[in-house]
């Protein structure tokens, strides 16, 4: 690797794949840490981790019919969401339970179908590892519409969310369905994610849901303070994260990982060591 | 409709859950505006049937009726029904004030009102800290003001003071004794504290599976109803003949 000059970082920052890299990211980092407010607070943060590591069967699928894996994982993920409700609400285990044996099935099946597939797939190991360097004018266009369309949803039914997460049990005595809102909280981040997995991969999709709330919930005293600075984490996560991947040439996804359980780890020592909180 | 014939009629309730069963044919009504206290030992169905009468829970036969109203009418519509559970589900960890809970989960009309509520039930200085750092008591009494400030005119109470210590459930029932006698407000509270209980209600319902007896309190004391119903004597069944609310 050459020397890492400013004139040559300026000069990879202005490169039209990393900028579509910046919006991408930068959206998509602010959706999933509002939407991981309610994440943490509905306890949502497994049916996530399901829903991410579900997609693996959709790629599989996907390619396995030769359909476009971006478009095919937002229904695949819908499907899954919908799965995973009904049986919940069908079966005498704990939804935990019941998310857990989904989780696992869903992804036994992908590995199946995914050893016939022969030889190295490049469209996998994308969506399994994340690929943001590689986004498409059509991502683009999902990702912007989908951003509109949760911030319009979240403006909308996110009080809502939060009443039924502070009354839980007894909501329904003010005319709220718990089990209907928590339904649409569930297509709506199944929505996020099947986008997301393009950007961080399968894996790791769950940590932009979870790590800016978490991180923010460290240090704040209000709901207000929390949710600005759960957009903000993510945010900054996002484009802290892509800088050092182009800067030092390392994997996108991790990198803005990365910098999201350091904001958790440093906001935790404030907390603990520091007695921080504001 | 005058204010005394305004009734909450539980006719036949019986419940199960799977085949065992939690209660059974349970009949009585309550008037609008009475102070009522619902005892029984453990197991007897209290919570089971607040919760049916509430529209939580859905009994196995038998109807509740609101001034001819169904639970679930009242809870689509009208939103009567008020709560204070035994176990408040709340995070702890969960950065929310007692000033933004309520403002989530109630509409505030005019910020005096809301102050002078807050005051009343004494959190109004509380009002900036977390939710997560209030005391037992303090939650109880902040889940009282929630229920006054969506002027819940039946407001069901389970267990309120369990966690609290002596000075704290003072406080609740001479709280919830001012919101029935200055309010007009329906509140029907289960508790084992028997004692304080028989001081401050105009009605007491004792349950254990069945309904025990139910009357005002000084009948259910003299009558040494309450020995036979923690004795577990059931299938005695008597309606109080003193005037109560």
């Amino acid at each position: 690797m050459g020397a890492v000059t400013i004139s040559s970082i300026l000069e990879m920052l202005a490169m039209p794949f990393v900028i579509k890299a910046f919006i991408c990211g930068t959206l998509i980092g602010a959706i999933c840490a509002w939407l991981g407010i309610f994440v943490t607070l509905n306890k949502m943060a497994f049916f996530s981790e399901s829903i991410s590591h579900a997609s693996i069967t959709g790629i599989a699928i996907s390619i396995w019919l030769s359909f476009d894996p971006s478009i095919f994982l937002i229904f695949f993920s819908v499907f899954m969401a919908g799965v995973i409700a009904f049986v919940s609400q069908s079966s005498f285990s704990s939804k935990d339970s019941v998310i857990g044996i989904i989780h696992s099935a869903t992804i036994a099946i992908g590995i199946i179908l995914l050893s016939f597939l022969k030889g190295g797939n490049t469209d996998l190991s994308r969506y399994l590892f994340g690929d943001i360097m590689a986004i498409r004018q059509l991502d683009i266009i999902i990702c912007v519409a989908l951003f509109i369309a949760t911030v319009i949803y979240l403006l909308i039914f996110g009080k809502t969310h939060v009443i039924t997460c502070l009354l839980s049990d007894f909501s329904v005595l003010e005319g709220i369905s718990t089990p209907k809102y928590d339904f649409m909280l569930m297509i709506v981040l199944s929505l996020i994610i099947a986008v997301s997995v393009k950007i961080v991969g399968a894996i790791l999709v769950t940590a932009l849901l979870i790590i800016p709330s978490n991180a923010a919930k460290n240090i704040t005293t209000s709901f207000k303070k929390f949710s600005m600075l759960s957009i903000k984490f993510g945010i900054l996560g996002a484009v802290l994260g892509i800088f050092m991947s182009v800067v030092l040439d390392l994997p996108t996804g991790p990198s803005i990982i990365v910098v999201n359980a350091l904001f958790y780890f440093i906001t935790l020592g404030l907390r603990n060591y520091l007695r921080f909180s504001f | 409709m005058s204010e005394t014939q305004r009734l909450i009629q539980v006719k036949n309730i019986s419940f199960k859950s799977g085949k065992v069963s939690i209660l059974e044919n349970i009949t009585f009504n309550i008037n609008y505006g009475s102070f009522v206290a619902l005892i029984g030992p453990n197991g007897a169905g209290k919570s089971t049937l607040i919760k049916i009468m509430l529209g939580l829970l859905k009994q196995t036969e038998g109807e509740i009726l609101y001034e001819g109203l169904t639970p679930e009418t009242v809870n689509r519509s009208h939103h009567l029904l008020g709560y204070v559970p035994q176990n408040f589900s709340l995070d702890r960890t969960l950065p929310i004030t007692l000033d933004e809970f309520f403002r989530f989960t109630c509409k505030i009309k005019k910020e005096e009102e809301f102050d002078a509520m807050l005051k009343m039930l004494n959190l109004f200085h509380l009002k900036k800290n977390m939710m997560g750092n209030l005391s037992g008591g303090e939650i109880q009494r902040a889940l009282i003001a929630y229920n006054l400030i969506h002027n819940h005119e039946i407001i069901f109470l389970d267990e309120p003071t369990s966690a609290i210590d002596i000075e704290g459930e003072t406080l609740i029932y001479s709280l919830l004794k001012d919101i029935n006698e200055r309010l007009g407000k329906t509140v029907i509270i289960i508790s084992h504290d028997i004692d304080t209980v028989l001081k401050n209600v105009d009605t007491v319902i004792c349950l254990n599976k069945t309904l025990h007896c139910m009357g005002c309190p000084h009948e259910i004391i003299s009558g040494g109803l309450i020995n036979e119903l923690f004795e577990s004597k059931r299938g005695f069944y008597k309606h109080g003949s003193c005037h109560h609310k």
